[in-house]
């Protein structure tokens, strides 16, 4: 739980810097990304709604980094792998629509499987495959938004393949690693 | 574009499955932005506190920053402090009471190093080795156990910085070099890896600097052989001096805790003026009126304390052989002991509050947990390591990470405590209306109703039921719950109608449900019985230890 400052919290306070429209482009799909971490469209969006609010409270240093919407899908996929944080946005939630109904997503039931294989990772091979898999993300791209190294990646990407292949029931190649170095 | 993560068109079976998904999903998940302005209007609202658990840290903070503004005179407020309140977010890295060793940081062994947590990382910045002073600083990310260096920054190689972690940026300032007593600072920011410089202090450091962010602004104290402090505005760039203290900190780890608004510090000054004999006391120093009191005598016997704010008290810590743990009493200004030091214990050279236990930790195979509420110590393993000299520590959201502690000690060690025992089964109370078994269902969770608090002369609450299971998001009907009362706990267990079809697996709506426990709560805390030892949802995150655990109301004060 971050504290907004006033001023910006302000709904009459105008477009900071093109951040209105960065957040218009980047909303979906850093929902469907956190949707492939948590498996619930609300929770989803609540969490992205908190990750563009950081973003808008740092927009002066954001909007200048090479690759805001990575800053943001760190600050999102983080959060949906953190329980406290997390648990805090599900309690919001939870409270906010508590006499609502939600309608889950409608899923192919082999894209159900696939994305619930991926959520039942450990949570940094949870990451960098819906990275992948939802973004086809590079190995570079996926290291800079989630903060750490290409070895590291390279090794949730290998372990967390086999995983779900095992899972899945599909083959995985035994040279993926080559596949993916080309 | 470089190296290709997912190449699918030389695909194997499982990236042909995932490009088919990413299409699914992309036909199914189609949100709309909400305005944004209405996401900050919600955020705004949020932050006046109407929304239960997260409200209570957000009015916290919220609290200190008034107070803190209050004090410059500044109206606009802008607060990014630490607020994401204890939490267990790093709780499931280790089961209770294990230890790991950290993988080998980039960083040769050190003492005195500045050392925050910033929700995701220990960074850890200068310090001192036998060889000399340092300038180098890395990260270390618990969840992954990898480390990474920092930039190289303006600051020259010092040790013992003030170091504080604003919600953006960690802030240094101070520090001593040979011959040097610095007075300048910096600010490094993680998410970019870049640093700047801060402006210079008015006043110099002296001895080994004391940092409190206190929600909008950093107060530094000069070290244990000052009495200066000053407080820097990360908005403005800009310093103030504050009020002298009225004694020096106490060499060598200078005490000081923070409760919100006040800042409590052990300081020692002249037993008579004129005198070289001194003596030492517990100040409290209020934010808002930039003044100092003194509270009344610790009588420990030792300078050694140390001071902790746990959880809404102020608890002092001495130990040795005549040590004790005691608690102020604000109201009555005096201090209740909770517990002897234990026999046989070692020294320590860390403390950390979980959330609900203080934890001690001096190395070796055993750290000391003090549950201030019973007044009882255990033990929980330490990691093996052995004892260190002002080591590198942090509470990083449901672990304590200790690294360094002098030239030789380049390791470091992830340790989670082991958890608090259960309470004892409570006796049975009669009663027509009450049972303590829930009617037999499917189990669920609850919370309380934030527009409708409990009330402690009430013998009814409402409770909001979610069911526990995926059932396509719906709870269904709330079946009777079981109560057990106690003396000190009312355990609430619910169930909801029993589905055998289940469903897929988004949370399941609030249900609305009003306990009648028969008698009025009186001073008891709610605890949902599913997240107890044993309950159905006792190891999910509906239940997190450390942070709302199985606890959903306490009364307050």
């Amino acid at each position: 739980v971050a504290i907004v400052p006033d001023e910006e919290l302000s709904p009459e306070v105008g477009d900071r810097g093109g951040f209105e429209a960065f957040y218009r482009a980047e909303f979906a799909p850093v929902v469907r990304l956190a949707f492939v971490l948590t498996g619930r469209q609300d929770l989803a969006e609540e969490l992205a709604q908190d990750g563009f609010l950081a973003a808008h409270r740092r927009w002066d240093r954001v909007s200048v980094l090479e690759h805001p919407g990575g800053w943001v899908r760190r600050v999102v996929t983080n959060r949906c792998i953190s329980s406290g944080r997390r648990h805090l946005t599900e309690l919001r939630l939870l409270t906010r629509l508590r006499r609502e109904r939600v309608a889950p997503v409608e899923l192919a039931p082999a894209d159900d499987e696939l994305w619930s294989a991926v959520r039942d990772l450990p949570a940094r091979q949870a990451q960098v495959l819906a990275l992948v898999f939802l973004e086809d993300r590079a190995v570079a791209d996926v290291a800079d938004i989630l903060g750490c190294g290409q070895d590291t990646v390279r090794t949730h990407l290998r372990r967390g393949r086999l995983a779900l292949a095992e899972r899945l029931g599909l083959a995985e190649g035994a040279n993926r690693e080559e596949d993916r170095d080309g | 574009m470089g190296e290709h993560a997912n190449p699918v068109e030389r695909g194997s079976e499982l990236d042909q499955r995932a490009q088919r998904a990413r299409s699914g999903l992309a036909a199914a998940v189609q949100p709309e932005a909400p305005p944004f302005g209405a996401v900050r209007a919600r955020a705004k609202r949020r932050r006046h506190g109407t929304l239960g658990a997260a409200a209570v840290l957000v009015v916290a903070a919220a609290s200190v920053a008034l107070l803190a503004d209050r004090r410059t005179g500044d109206a606009e407020s802008v607060t990014a402090g630490p607020v994401e309140g204890p939490g267990d977010a790093n709780a499931d890295l280790l089961a209770p009471g294990e230890t790991r060793l950290m993988s080998p940081s980039p960083l040769g062994g050190r003492s005195t190093m500045a050392v925050v947590w910033t929700g995701f990382e220990m960074i850890i910045w200068g310090g001192e080795r036998s060889d000399g002073h340092l300038d180098q600083g890395a990260g270390y990310d618990p969840r992954t156990d990898t480390w990474r260096p920092l930039a190289p920054g303006p600051l020259d190689a010092r040790n013992a910085p003030a170091a504080v972690w604003t919600g953006e940026e960690v802030l240094l300032w101070g520090g001593h070099s040979p011959g040097v007593d610095h007075t300048d600072g910096a600010a490094y920011d993680p998410a970019t890896d870049t640093w700047r410089r801060i402006a210079d202090a008015p006043i110099d450091s002296a001895g080994r600097p004391s940092g409190i962010w206190t929600g909008t602004q950093m107060v530094v104290f000069a070290g244990f052989n000052s009495t200066e402090a000053a407080i820097y505005d990360p908005r403005r760039d800009a310093w103030e001096r504050l009020a002298s203290l009225p004694g020096q900190p106490m060499p060598p780890n200078p005490q000081f805790a923070f409760s919100g608004d006040t800042i409590y510090g052990r300081l020692m000054y002249p037993a008579d003026p004129g005198e070289a004999s001194m003596r030492s006391g517990v100040f409290a120093y209020d934010l808002a009126q930039d003044s100092w009191r003194e509270l009344a005598p610790l009588d420990d016997g030792s300078r050694f304390s140390h001071l902790v704010w746990a959880g809404g008290e102020l608890l002092a810590v001495s130990p040795g052989p005549d040590g004790r743990a005691a608690r102020y009493d604000h109201d009555a200004d005096t201090w209740i002991d909770i517990a002897r030091w234990p026999e046989d214990a070692g020294e320590f050279e860390v403390h950390a509050w979980t959330g609900r236990a203080l934890l001690l930790w001096g190395g070796g195979d055993d750290a000391l947990l003090l549950d201030p509420v019973s007044g009882t110590w255990t033990t929980t393993p330490a990691g093996g390591i052995p004892p260190r000299v002002q080591p590198a520590s942090v509470w990083a959201d449901g672990v304590l990470l200790v690294w360094g502690g002098w030239s030789d000690r380049a390791d470091g060690v992830v340790v989670r405590p082991g958890l608090r025992t259960a309470p004892s089964p409570p006796p049975p109370r009669p009663s027509a209306e009450i049972s303590e078994q829930p009617v037999p269902g499917d189990p669920a969770v609850w919370w309380i109703d934030p527009d409708e608090p409990p009330s402690t002369t009430e013998s009814t609450f409402t409770a909001l039921v979610s069911r526990l299971g995926c059932n396509n998001g719906v709870t269904g009907e709330v079946l009777r719950p079981g109560v057990v009362l106690t003396d000190h706990e009312v355990i609430v267990t619910f169930t909801v109608e029993h589905d055998p079809d289940g469903g897929t697996c988004p949370g399941n709506d609030l249900v609305p449900y009003v306990v009648d426990l028969g008698e009025p709560l009186g001073n008891r805390d709610l605890v949902d019985g599913s997240c107890r030892a044993g309950g159905a949802a006792a190891t999910t995150s509906h239940c997190a230890e450390d942070y709302e655990g199985s606890v959903r109301w306490r009364p307050s004060g």
